[in-house]
């Protein structure tokens, strides 16, 4: 399975590009593994590019729910940018800025860690 | 304008789904709101009645029908698993832990949400009919 994501580093911070266009029950699992990779090395400090995110599904957000919680659990946190209007739309539905802090974009996420 | 799949199996068939729901949105030249809403109504329903409604074992027929008129696209889709009305599902609190929620509760409710209108019923000859409307603004 090719890499959903690419990283680099900024600072403390890691920041995971999105490559895929979706997040859903086909490719879940897949993103799962590949996010736990990045915990298993202790990077903790964690900003989500989701600017390429086209469709996510219930699967993808609880995805989120669960690396966000492991990221907390290491001392850091996942933090969301760059969502398009109709992805933003989905996460005020089911009241995903309550868990997660969303950024208009990656530098402002990266900023919010300082 | 019409687009019809009939799938029977399990989770396997989810990918060819997504394939259809993606072309059809292509074809039909859905809005990305709408795109997005039929998307993911077909992942969510289908993945609910698979995992939940059949269970593991024996046929797992499930018919989708669709059709695009003006500022209008229904979805209908048909099943003969143990009956489930989708809009009784509740709405998720995110608060809870997810180890404690209700499996599927999510997904429900973001269809219920994104929809228009969600009608169901079960006949009695077995099969269930779930009929969801998403409208807008054409011109």
């Amino acid at each position: 399975m090719t890499a959903l994501f690419s990283e680099h580093a900024e600072g403390q911070v890691t920041v995971l590009t999105l490559s895929s266009d979706n997040i859903d029950t086909t490719n879940v699992a897949e993103f799962e593994r590949q996010l736990e990779h990045v915990l298993a090395e202790e990077k903790y400090r964690l900003v989500l590019d989701l600017n390429q995110l086209g469709f996510i599904s219930s699967a993808g957000l609880r995805s989120l729910l669960l690396s966000a919680k492991a990221a907390r659990r290491g001392g850091g946190d996942l933090r969301l940018a760059g969502a398009t209007a109709t992805v933003r739309r989905v996460f005020l539905l089911v009241g995903m800025q309550d868990i997660f802090r969303i950024f208009d974009d990656v530098p402002a996420a990266i900023a919010s860690f300082d | 304008m019409d687009a019809s799949i009939r799938i029977d199996g399990g989770m396997e068939t989810l990918p060819a789904l997504m394939q259809f729901a993606e072309q059809t949105a292509a074809t039909f030249r859905l809005p990305d709101d709408v795109a997005y809403a039929f998307q993911l109504s077909i992942e969510e329903i289908c993945t609910n009645l698979i995992k939940y409604g059949y269970g593991d074992t024996g046929h797992r027929p499930v018919s989708i029908h669709t059709n695009r008129a003006a500022g209008q696209l229904t979805i209908k889709i048909r099943d003969r698993s143990t009956p489930f009305d989708p809009r009784t599902a509740p709405a998720p609190d995110l608060s809870v832990p997810l180890s404690e929620r209700a499996p599927g509760g999510l997904g429900l409710y973001l269809v219920n949400s994104i929809m228009d209108s969600v009608d169901y019923h079960s006949d009695a000859t077995g099969w269930n009919t779930l009929v969801m409307v998403k409208r807008w603004d054409e011109r």
